[in-house]
């Protein structure tokens, strides 16, 4: 059930995040970071390399355990729940990831790679390839639904990874560096669509980036050093 | 079936059947070890199974005629006539001997049937009839190679083929040739004629001066009688008698028990290499995989739906292997020169540690994928 335009989503509390470095020093990956995602709001989060903007992003998305702070999903804590299995599920349900590579499994089709998010979390094969093919469709890549990704282009295999996230409509997608293997026209087509998603399906939407081309794009940005937040603005959005 | 798994297979299609095809050569490996071992069984116990005796009267202190040497009196046989509850009694004489037959050198096992009371009536002809006549007649394993109605010269004598058999062999694989019981002292006591005038010269040329031969006096006891005749036999003190089990006995768990641990060996041996190239197999598909793994993971795949995935990759790997090693074990083993046995029980075993060795090569790729973290994708 989508949230309303604006509710928030995504809340993360003083999250810091430290681990201990191949010498055995403490590197802040993350230090103190208060940050609000609200439903239909599309997010960049822009920084140098090692700032710190992938760890958030795996704060977010429940793959890092914040060393101290909370992280809420809807007013709820997620970061306590008990067991990797418990994170998963919740994973499942409620956040979607775009990544750099489209990472979608080799030997699977299109239409299948998308089925797969649906057919883990219980649905019938038939049925989430149906739902799969709807998802390809709304993102005009239907026609390429029997393809394998070695036989898609770049562009295509990332519509497919995105439709893949959207299989089971999250409330949060999260994108790390979408376009960054993409050519400037089909990087913004995916921009473009992951602003469509936050407008119309009203999920709260957190990219990182190192692009400035699309940031005419983004409703609001952050910026990041040494695993700050040391900037914050909001941008016009199309 | 899980969503992945065929999908995978069909996909590297050539590398899943590569894969089975080398288990399941494996496999025919371990059938065929353990088939043979059942078919020397087989062929040892043949003679035993099938004579229908009850007692082996054998030479004293002697486990005898299979398991050791035994040597017992020609007349013998009359005096376990004598012995009340003893129905039918026959000498029993083999012997293992190489002739020059169509130019070939053969072994045969040269087994005595004691005409007129046996013509040969269990050995199961496929071909001809029963021996009628005291001399010159003889049943022949198809193994031998000779025909219906050929003569065939073993020692001084020839010796008419006039039955045929299929599959009645000795303990070590020789064909057997069924001929009467003097016949088969004459091919035994086959000399050459200076032996013949060295002995006269020393005044031992008569019959009467062979040695028996005749190896054990096999017994058809009454109904219910046997312990009792065996008993009373036993008593005499110059033989020992044994019953068709303790017989059995004997050879398997004397004569063959070394075989029988070896192939033994020979299969856990090979099973384990099934074991090892079947985990390597998944082993090396998982670790292609890992990257994949990771993504299903953060994508929020269950450990379940990832462990099906591994397991049921390999037991299929395993089923084909061994739907590949029963063809090839159908075809392959019946040119054997020796005799195959596939019993239903071996291949139910044989079946069952192929799928610990399933269980055990996907635990090894099992364990690898429960150790990535999904935010592997992410690195």
């Amino acid at each position: 059930m989508m949230p309303g335009a604006g509710v928030p989503v995504l809340s993360l509390d003083a999250v810091s995040i430290r681990y201990r470095g191949g010498d055995g020093s403490l590197v802040n990956a993350l230090e103190d970071v208060t940050l609000r995602l609200v439903a239909g709001e599309m997010l960049g989060i822009f920084g140098p390399s090692g700032c710190g903007k992938t760890t958030l992003l795996m704060a977010a998305g429940l793959l890092e355990i914040p060393t101290e702070g909370t992280v809420r999903f809807s007013g709820t804590q997620a970061d306590t729940m008990a067991g990797e299995a418990a994170l998963r599920d919740f994973r499942r349900r409620h956040i979607g990831f775009v990544f750099q590579k489209p990472n979608l499994v080799p030997f699977l089709t299109a239409v299948e790679n998308v089925a797969l998010a649906m057919v883990i979390d219980g649905v019938p094969a038939g049925e989430a390839e149906q739902r799969a093919m709807g998802l390809l469709a709304a993102l005009d890549i239907a026609h390429r639904a029997g393809n394998r990704p070695a036989g898609l282009s770049g562009g295509e295999q990332q519509r497919v990874a995105v439709a893949r996230a959207l299989a089971n409509d999250p409330v949060l997608l999260l994108a790390d560096e979408p376009t960054a293997a993409l050519d400037s026209r089909r990087g913004r087509q995916v921009m473009e669509l992951l602003l469509g998603i936050a407008r119309r399906r009203l999920a709260a939407v957190a990219v990182v980036t190192h692009d400035p081309r699309s940031i005419d794009l983004f409703d609001r940005m952050i910026e990041m050093e040494d695993g700050r937040i040391v900037n914050e603005s909001r941008a016009a959005a199309a | 079936m899980n969503y992945l798994a065929w999908r995978d297979l069909s996909a590297n299609m050539l590398r899943f059947v590569l894969a089975a095809a080398g288990v399941g050569f494996l496999l025919t490996g371990c059938m065929g070890i353990t088939g043979l071992y059942r078919g020397v069984l087989h062929d040892a116990l043949l003679t035993i199974e099938e004579i229908g005796a009850d007692l082996w009267v054998v030479q004293g202190g002697r486990a005898g005629p299979f398991a050791e040497a035994s040597t017992v009196s020609a007349s013998l046989d009359r005096r376990v006539e004598g012995v009340a509850g003893a129905q039918a009694v026959r000498r029993f004489v083999q012997n293992n001997l190489q002739f020059e037959i169509g130019g070939r050198r053969q072994r045969i096992a040269v087994t005595g049937l004691d005409f007129p009371k046996d013509q040969g009536a269990w050995v199961g002809l496929t071909a001809g009839r029963l021996i009628e006549e005291a001399r010159g007649e003889a049943i022949a394993d198809a193994s031998l190679g000779l025909a219906l109605g050929q003569e065939v010269r073993l020692g001084r004598d020839l010796y008419r083929v006039v039955g045929l058999t299929e599959g009645q062999v000795d303990m070590s694989g020789d064909g057997q040739l069924f001929v009467t019981v003097p016949d088969t002292m004459d091919i035994a006591d086959s000399r050459r004629p200076e032996a013949v005038l060295l002995d006269r010269a020393q005044g031992l040329g008569t019959t009467a001066d062979r040695p028996s031969r005749i190896a054990a006096v096999i017994v058809t006891t009454a109904p219910g009688m046997t312990d009792e005749v065996a008993t009373i036999i036993e008593a005499w003190g110059d033989v020992a008698v044994l019953s068709r089990s303790q017989q059995r006995d004997v050879l398997v768990d004397g004569r063959l028990w070394r075989l029988r641990l070896q192939i033994l060996f020979f299969a856990v041996l090979l099973l384990t290499v099934t074991g090892v190239v079947i985990a390597m197999t998944i082993y090396n598909s998982t670790i292609e995989k890992l990257h994949e793994i990771a993504m299903l993971k953060l994508i929020g795949a269950r450990d379940g739906f990832i462990l099906s995935m591994i397991l049921q990759q390999a037991v299929l790997i395993g089923l084909l292997a061994y739907g590949v090693a029963l063809a090839l074990s159908v075809l392959l083993f019946p040119q054997f020169p020796r005799r195959v046995v596939l019993l239903p029980e071996d291949l139910a075993l044989i079946f069952c540690g192929l799928m610990l060795a399933c269980a055990f090569g996907s635990w090894i790729g099992i364990a690898r994928a429960l150790r990535v973290r999904a935010k592997e994708v992410l690195a």
